[in-house]
């Protein structure tokens, strides 16, 4: 493991306060809260939500739990992890309610597919962003999962209640896929 | 590609434009309207602002009650009198002054006493005027409690009494002129507001001039838009206008302005920032276009624009102007860092997902990998990156070691490296994440690997060798192209050609306390190993720039007005979380000012 020397905190951290705030249902606190974590999270919301609108509702979802529980946050310095968390899962019930994901069929491929860094020179993170949206659901999410939030195989197959070779299969088949969309959408563009 | 799919990710913005909306809803689902609760820390402010208003009232009432006669207040045995005066029978109107609002009363007698409400209030200067009720403009003549007279317009200053049995202080009586029966009206007019006020509004009018005078020429062409037009500007940028692009005008006039100097950038107030994030510019332009008067925002069909460079960043993509400018005024009347006059430009640079787009026709070579891809970076004493070296990495660790230092020692104090067990490209702790490995071999365009110097200066001549066996007309080309940023825009306006800077040293905010009410500078921070500026925050008599790496090496520039003449300081600067203070400033014109931005393009 590697060991990470921290800087020494601060006697008063400034999310004390506002946790302090939040315990004691204090709105003004609350909206401080949101707001501050908003930017952040509605990327990874965005990413499971078909648009701003569906991405402000797991958001809201994800900000009831956490002034719910807010009680139970143990002040270890990391809120914004704490916070990520429950909106991670918040997304993964709202995927839930759209419907299970299938196991896959196909046989599992381990091995990787390359993928010419250069395209990525080219592109924007917007027009990947709608690539993505494009793949069939269940491949994006498993992608998204992997990819930008960092869970393992075995994690998502938990999250998600398939195998970790579909897992596999989703995030390989999730590449090659995108890498033809990207190919396709530099040729339009040229 | 996972990397990089993060990498894109966090360059990204978020889509900020719901953000409130969504909170009204969330507001709505915790409180429903009826049962709003109110927060306990207003509960007790309001709780203390009702104590402190009856408290108020009360002790008004009984200083009303108790000391309503004038003359009671007045008669203080310690005072000294003059032969004449007598406070008990003293019948002279009155006009109290009070801390920096204007007072007035209108008298008919040609004698009024003035006075201040309370010891506290000593320290204030005041200007006196008296006009008549028609609105002429009279004179009265001061006499002081030392019997000296002033005149009217004057400086009305109340010292603070040494002795404390003097108190109150000794009123100030004034003498007219004007005939005894005719009214006049006495207007005590605070001198820290209105005086400091025009002062501050004439520095920052000067500093506008200032400015106004060394605003950048744009250079105007009449084109004939039923025809493909190919412009020319003087630094060497290229717009090429489709027929039709602003149909349904026939002649319309383009004007460019072209920023690529930094003489030129700072002369125009302008910056590279998009939010609070630094950004390193390729070159700016303002493109305008009109139709007689009329000025048209945007093209129909998009224009191409090639902005030349002397070294081609692959990773420049296009930047425009979002700012809101009605948010931006409710920010100015709300906001005293606002200053419109000692602010820069306020344009707000957001990337407009567009990438330079060159043809790249060199093929690809296999070097070694020495980039930049530590696995951890941790910010202790040192800030101590580490990297992992491939198995079958032909340098030795201390051979890389000594690279890597080469290559990035100024970023990190210190650099560790570990060498792989086995063949296997990807290292599994306790989730199946692929870190970043150095040592193993990469296949990379010609330039990425002279750009981070990963191949010797015999292997690059080497390479350029064997590249010109390509036919020499087409290599120059090629090369000709290789050196323009190409972009499309419909809308006009502001370009930027930027990337995002990307520095992995601890942010901060660096601090400059000019010694004067910073809101009459202009002050701007310039990095000088990139071609990077910023606006600070305005504070007090302190510029605030936040979100700085620290150590980074810097300019400081300023300008103000001082005494109706301008003056300068630039000064360079290291980037620490110590508040900078002694900037040097010196008596500067126009053309000076040009010429010392000039030398930071050499």
């Amino acid at each position: 493991m590697i060991q990470v020397l921290t800087k020494p905190k601060p006697l008063t951290d400034p999310h004390d306060i506002i946790i302090r705030g939040c315990r004691e249902n204090d709105l003004h606190s609350q909206e401080q809260l949101y707001r501050q974590f908003y930017p952040e999270m509605i990327k990874i919301c965005q990413r499971y939500a078909g648009d701003i609108d569906g991405a402000g509702i797991i958001f809201n979802n994800a900000m009831m739990r956490v002034f719910k529980s807010i009680k139970k946050y143990q002040h270890d310095g990391k809120l914004g992890a704490w916070i990520k968390a429950i909106v991670i899962n918040c997304a993964l019930d709202h995927i839930k309610t759209t419907g299970k994901i299938k196991e896959a069929s196909i046989t599992i491929i381990t091995e990787e597919i390359p993928v010419d860094d250069y395209i990525f020179e080219k592109i924007s993170a917007k027009e990947i962003q709608f690539a993505i949206k494009e793949l069939p659901k269940a491949t994006a999410t498993v992608f998204n999962l992997f990819v930008y939030e960092g869970f393992t195989h075995k994690q998502i197959g938990e999250a998600l209640e398939i195998s970790e070779g579909t897992s596999k299969w989703h995030v390989n088949e999730g590449r090659r896929l995108l890498k033809t969309k990207l190919n396709h959408f530099l040729k339009t563009k040229a | 590609m996972d990397k990089k799919l993060k990498q894109l990710e966090n360059q990204s913005l978020p889509d900020l434009s719901k953000m409130d909306q969504h909170w009204d809803d969330l507001k709505r689902s915790l409180y429903p309207e009826a049962s709003i609760p109110k927060s306990k820390a207003n509960n007790k402010i309001f709780r203390w602002i009702a104590i402190a208003s009856m408290v108020g009232i009360v002790l008004f009432a009984s200083y009303k009650f108790f000391f309503a006669n004038n003359d009671k207040f007045i008669s203080n045995d310690n005072w000294e009198r003059k032969p004449g005066t007598n406070p008990k029978t003293d019948t002279l109107p009155s006009i109290k002054l009070m801390p920096g609002k204007e007072t007035s009363t209108i008298i008919s007698k040609d004698t009024i006493k003035l006075r201040t409400q309370n010891e506290q209030n000593t320290k204030e200067q005041f200007i006196v005027k008296a006009k008549t009720t028609e609105g002429k403009e009279v004179e009265l003549k001061w006499v002081a409690a030392d019997g000296s007279s002033k005149k009217s317009r004057d400086t009305l200053k109340f010292e603070p009494s040494k002795e404390k049995t003097n108190y109150p202080p000794v009123p100030v009586i004034l003498k007219g002129q004007t005939t005894e029966g005719k009214k006049i009206e006495v207007i005590a007019i605070p001198m820290n507001d209105t005086t400091n006020k025009k002062q501050d509004a004439d520095k920052k009018k000067a500093l506008q001039d200032f400015f106004a005078d060394l605003e950048k020429e744009s250079q105007s062409f009449v084109i004939n838009n039923e025809r493909d037009t190919m412009i020319k500007g003087n630094e060497g940028t290229e717009l090429y206008i489709n027929a039709n692009s602003f149909y349904p005008n026939k002649n319309v006039t383009i004007r460019l302005q072209e920023f690529y100097s930094y003489q030129d950038i700072i002369t125009n107030k302008l910056t590279t920032t998009s939010g609070e994030k630094l950004l390193i510019s390729g070159g700016m332009l303002n493109i305008m276009a009109f139709s007689g008067n009329k000025e048209l925002v945007s093209a129909q069909k998009e224009i191409l624009i090639k902005m030349p460079t002397d070294k081609l960043d692959d990773s420049m993509q296009l930047f425009l102007d979002q700012t809101n400018y009605s948010q931006l005024s409710s920010s100015i009347i709300e906001n005293p860092g606002y200053d419109t006059v000692g602010f820069a430009n306020p344009i707000n640079w957001v990337p407009a997902g567009q990438s330079q787009n060159i043809q790249r026709t060199l093929p690809l070579i296999q070097v070694l990998n020495l980039l930049d891809d530590h696995h951890s970076v941790a910010y202790d004493r040192y800030t101590t990156a580490s990297y992992l070296i491939a198995n079958n990495c032909p340098l030795s660790n201390q051979q890389v070691k000594v690279e890597l230092e080469k290559r990035y020692g100024r970023y990190y104090g210190r650099i560790k490296v570990r060498r792989i067990w086995g063949n296997r490209k990807r290292v599994f702790l306790s989730s199946n994440t692929e870190w970043p490995i150095v040592g193993d071999s990469l296949f990379v365009p010609f330039e990425t690997a002279l750009k981070y110097k990963l191949i010797s200066r015999k292997d690059s001549l080497k390479y350029v060798r064997d590249l010109k066996s390509e036919d020499s007309l087409y290599y120059a080309r090629v090369s000709k192209m290789e050196k323009k940023y190409n972009f499309r825009i419909t809308n006009l306006g502001w370009i930027n050609c930027d990337r995002f800077y990307n520095d992995y040293r601890p942010k901060i905010e660096f601090i400059v306390n000019l010694g004067d009410t910073a809101s009459n500078y202009y002050t701007l921070l310039v990095f000088e190993k990139m071609k990077s500026l910023m606006n600070g925050y305005v504070s007090g008599n302190k510029v605030i720039f936040s979100n700085v790496p620290e150590g980074e090496s810097a300019k400081i520039i300023s300008v103000s007005i001082k005494d109706g003449k301008p003056i300068a300081a630039m000064q360079p600067v290291q980037l620490s979380r110590k508040t900078f203070e002694g900037l040097k400033f010196e008596e500067t014109t126009t053309s000076e000012f040009k010429q010392k931005a000039g030398e930071m393009d050499k």
